[in-house]
């Protein structure tokens, strides 16, 4: 379960600094943002990057973006998850990549459309329920249903008679 | 491994090279040409990314620093066990050069007791910075010493010389080019030739008859046989196919050439040219592209 969602942005156009582009259900001050940056957008991130960090007691998880600029660089993004367990972190890989690849796939992967639909994505994650962002339907809960079987450890079998 | 391999071992020290400049000046952009010997387009670095590359038997690691102003305050950690420091600036980006000199004095006072070589990009671009103009915005005389010049992250120009100088302050010595072509010719799929490099010492000669006719042979002969290695009029000409293109190298021949050598610089060249126009896969030539591109890439292996 996710205690709150956060994306990060490092611009591809001149004088950009890495910021935090939005976070809920948490509001992250302005002053403290800078600093935090890194927890979330790593240093040396690449698109494609999967990053684990900590912070406390707390796992955070990111994963890596860009999103393309007709007339400048790439911006690099990440859409990070802060965890208090780290059991269910290969399911939400598989999750954010999903999320952020659906929407590139329709060109919905924007910075205007991330910061609208931010509550949204971290309630389908919450819930583990299908989202509806603009005309496009991300079946989160299939995800969730495939993950459980590919990731859910199975109890051994006990064999073998124990009587005396 | 031998006693004297390991001796070797013990005494040949990783070099560090370190990459700032200005975001945007194509610090990236830099480090993966002398990786992938092409253009890769880039997104901004956070922080900062580290790349190992093996030259002549020596490891150069080579710090790419972010050049956001977030970012610069590392710079100087980073220079402290640097034996070069490569500043790196947007020439194109004339608006910025002051800017690029406030933070060249910042590192000032390091600079002294490093070997420090500017880099102007984006020579690939029409309107840019003379380097006596760059000299003089970023007020260079006032370094004890510097090496300033041009390439292109892009086209590849410039970058193999770069390196030459990079590697000579790393190792006070000479890198050599196992290379020495005449000319360096593209064509098309039909063999028709779309350009030439050549040095300026080669026997055009060797450019008109000879070579189409050599070409014409291949072309003929390619059809049952891959032909890869002509000899003509004590020159070898090696030849090579890309997806789209034909590619031919011709050096002397003599005891020292080194054929693969040779083979492996045209096929980057051809890689290259596939990497930049990617209207080839659509059956589009672009003559004005492919001349520009090669003449470009061709200053790395011409002296």
């Amino acid at each position: 379960m996710a205690d709150y969602i956060i994306v990060c942005e490092l611009k591809g156009s001149e004088n950009s600094n890495p910021v935090i582009l939005d976070s809920y259900p948490l509001d992250v001050e302005d002053q403290i943002s800078v600093k935090l940056v890194p927890k979330f957008l790593p240093f040396g991130s690449r698109a494609g990057d999967y990053l684990i960090n900590r912070s406390g007691k707390n796992t955070i998880l990111s994963y890596i973006f860009k999103i393309e600029n007709s007339d400048n660089r790439a911006d690099l993004l990440s859409i990070s998850m802060v965890l208090e367990k780290k059991d269910k972190i290969e399911t939400y890989k598989l999750v954010l990549k999903e999320v952020i690849d659906k929407m590139g796939e329709n060109l919905l992967l924007t910075e205007e459309v991330l910061k609208e639909n931010i509550k949204t994505i971290y309630q389908g994650v919450y819930d583990e329920k299908d989202i509806t962002i603009d005309f496009l339907k991300i079946e989160l809960s299939k995800i969730f249903a495939e993950a459980k079987v590919l990731y859910e450890i199975k109890k051994p079998k006990i064999r073998g008679s124990f009587s005396i | 491994m031998g006693l004297f391999d390991i001796i070797k071992k013990v005494f040949t020290k990783d070099k560090k090279i370190i990459i700032c400049g200005l975001d945007n000046a194509g610090k990236s952009t830099l480090v993966s040409f002398l990786e992938h010997g092409t253009f890769i387009e880039h997104t901004p670095t956070m922080g900062k990314e580290q790349t190992t590359i093996e030259v002549q038997g020596v490891k150069v690691n080579i710090v790419d620093m972010g050049g956001q102003k977030d970012f610069r305050s590392l710079w100087l950690g980073e220079m402290e066990d640097a034996e070069c420091v490569i500043f790196m600036i947007d020439a194109s980006a004339k608006h910025r050069l002051n800017e690029a000199k406030e933070e060249l004095i910042k590192l000032s006072p390091l600079l002294e007791k490093k070997s420090l070589i500017i880099l102007a990009n984006k020579y690939d671009l029409k309107d840019v910075a003379q380097i006596g103009e760059i000299i003089e915005a970023l007020e260079l005389e006032k370094f004890k010493s510097f090496e300033i010049l041009p390439i292109s992250s892009k086209t590849g120009y410039g970058i193999v010389r770069a390196f030459s100088k990079i590697y000579f302050k790393l190792t006070g010595k000479k890198l050599t080019q196992k290379v020495a072509p005449k000319a360096l010719t593209v064509f098309d799929q039909g063999g028709i030739p779309l350009t030439t490099a050549h040095g300026e010492t080669t026997d055009l000669e060797i450019l008109r008859g000879g070579l189409y006719a050599a070409i014409s042979s291949f072309v003929k002969e390619s059809f049952d046989r891959e032909l890869n290695q002509l000899k003509l009029d004590g020159y070898v000409i090696i030849l090579k196919r890309s997806p789209h293109l034909m590619g031919s190298i011709i050096i002397e021949e003599n005891n020292s050439i080194d054929i693969t050598e040779a083979e492996s610089r045209l096929g980057e060249l051809l890689a290259h040219l596939e990497n930049m126009c990617p209207e080839l896969k659509n059956e589009e030539l672009d003559n004005d592209k492919i001349e520009y591109l090669t003449q470009q890439f061709a200053t790395n292996l011409f002296n």
